[in-house]
């Protein structure tokens, strides 16, 4: 598992990228998906993921649906126009910064991800 | 795979609730999450109470409200440097506007009154509150915020002296007495027990508080008591009323004349233009000046006072221009029928006679320049009429 550091400075990039992925996603859906998609090396807090996505939110760059399940109130988030945009940039800056840091700290490029 | 009932999902948001999370959208984000945790981990028959418990104590380190502590932290830092940036440009803007407007003043050029407005109506509007609302999230001490409070109200107030002093309108000071007494006597006392306390602002608490007292010092001798300069304009004010009787008085010797004259009924139609015109130039200057149509014995309660102000702010505009163009344009007809030199309007070094000295004239000369142009006319049908 990574360091929570390293998560944070990147929790926006994959929130936006996941939602331009599969239209829309509840809290626990994100979190679900991240930890099965990198085999629990990534594990997304409670703590750091709402306060993400209430800030996407307010920015203005993903939209909500609210579904009821009996008591529950289930809050689905989707990308808004200006989310798809931000969600491109975001990831295209992310792997423009892995290379960089790639290079900085002399890493042999992996061939395969085992 | 559990099924949570609905008395459990009303014990989660209680406890979510109880453990201080009070977004309501927050609380059911959490709801949501913690029952999905539970309904995919837990078996059907196992424990509910206890895995709840285990499940919960992984949002957080020492709080789950620190969840909330941080989503509002995250919003707030958004909005803050929106704030602080709209906060630098009003205020840059503010600070360039009203320097070109001074410049403008300075030179008397047009457009200086409008600059100046707007430079201090961003300050006063824009930059200082937004000021003030960032200011106050950064401090902690309620002393600190009620500082920032009085400075803001102090700060708008003289803003709003200035402007009100500058466009003549009244309750400027007012405004300025306000304005210091709320630096004076409310502001600087805090601000002086709260940082002489302090060993590390002691020093600078001390320097601050003289440059301010040296500052509103300044300020009471410049703007708050020109006891000579009210003088003065009171003196303008009661010497242009005395012009203004004298110039009734000599309109009613000549009707009367005129209308025991048995040649001429009335008198000459230039001179008659002339005396209309000069009138209708004046009212624009007192009310520019004024904002009022005219003035009378009561100019002081209505603060209806002539200033020493430059007149070619109020020939700024086509109507004004135009009057003071037909003027010149009678001026130099009647001059053209009455060529003797002691019957001639002697207009040299007047507003009249050139743009530099339309530039450097102020308001109670131009007016006296306008009178005397009135009785002169006036003056030389008089004589017309003694030469029958």
């Amino acid at each position: 598992m990574y360091s929570s550091e390293l998560i944070k400075g990147t929790l926006k990039t994959i929130v936006l990228k996941l939602l331009a992925d599969n239209k829309r996603m509840y809290g626990y859906e994100l979190s679900a998906k991240v930890k099965d998609l990198t085999s629990s090396k990534i594990q997304i807090t409670e703590g750091a993921l709402y306060p993400t996505l209430h800030a996407l939110e307010a920015d203005g760059l993903v939209k909500t649906e609210i579904e009821y399940i009996g008591k529950r109130v289930r809050k689905y988030y989707s990308l808004s126009t200006t989310g798809k945009k931000s969600a491109k940039e975001k990831v295209s800056e992310l792997a423009d910064f892995m290379n960089t840091m790639r290079f900085l700290l002399d890493i042999q490029p992996q061939v395969a991800i085992a | 795979m559990y099924k949570i009932s609905e008395q459990q999902i009303e014990f989660i948001l209680n406890d979510i609730s109880a453990r201080g999370v009070e977004t309501e959208d927050l609380q059911y984000n959490l709801l949501d999450h913690v029952c999905c945790i539970i309904e995919q981990n837990l078996e059907a028959d196992g424990d509910f109470e206890n895995f709840y418990k285990l499940t919960i104590a992984r949002f957080y380190k020492t709080e789950l409200r620190e969840i909330e502590e941080e989503t509002k932290l995250l919003l707030t830092f958004k909005n803050y440097y929106v704030m602080r940036k709209i906060m630098l440009n009003s205020g840059i803007f503010a600070a360039s506007i009203l320097s070109i407007g001074l410049i403008l003043k300075f030179m008397h050029w047009p457009g200086a009154s409008v600059c100046i407005v707007l430079g201090l109506g961003a300050a006063s509007l824009i930059f200082v509150p937004l000021l003030f609302t960032v200011r106050i999230k950064e401090k902690k001490e309620n002393s600190d915020k009620i500082l920032l409070a009085f400075g803001s109200i102090a700060g708008l107030l003289g803003i709003f002296h200035i402007m009100f002093k500058i466009q003549h309108w009244p309750g400027s000071m007012v405004l300025g007495s306000v304005a210091i007494t709320f630096l004076l006597v409310l502001f600087l006392p805090i601000f002086i027990v709260t940082g002489i306390k302090n060993s590390d602002t002691k020093t600078n608490t001390i320097v601050t508080s003289i440059i301010i007292i040296i500052g509103c010092g300044l300020w009471l001798t410049l703007v708050v008591s020109p006891h000579t300069s009210q003088h003065s304009v009171i003196k303008n004010t009661k010497n242009y009323l005395r012009n203004e009787q004298l110039l009734k008085n000599e309109k009613r010797i000549v009707s009367k004349l005129v209308s025991n004259d048995t040649i001429c009924s009335s008198i000459e139609i230039c001179s008659d233009r002339i005396i209309d015109k000069c009138e209708e130039l004046k009212t624009i200057l007192i009310k520019g000046e004024t904002g009022q149509e005219s003035i009378d014995e009561n100019f002081e309660s209505k603060n209806a006072m002539l200033d020493d102000s430059f007149v070619n702010n109020y020939f700024d505009n086509i109507v004004s221009l135009n009057t003071m163009n037909e003027l010149k344009h009678l001026i130099a007809d009647y001059n053209k029928v009455n060529n003797n030199s002691t019957s001639k309007i002697p207009i040299k070094l007047t507003f009249l006679d050139s743009v530099e000295n339309l530039n450097n004239a102020k308001m109670y000369n131009t007016l006296s320049e306008l009178t005397q142009i009135q009785m002169f006319v006036l003056q030389q049908e008089q004589l017309k009429i003694c030469a029958k």
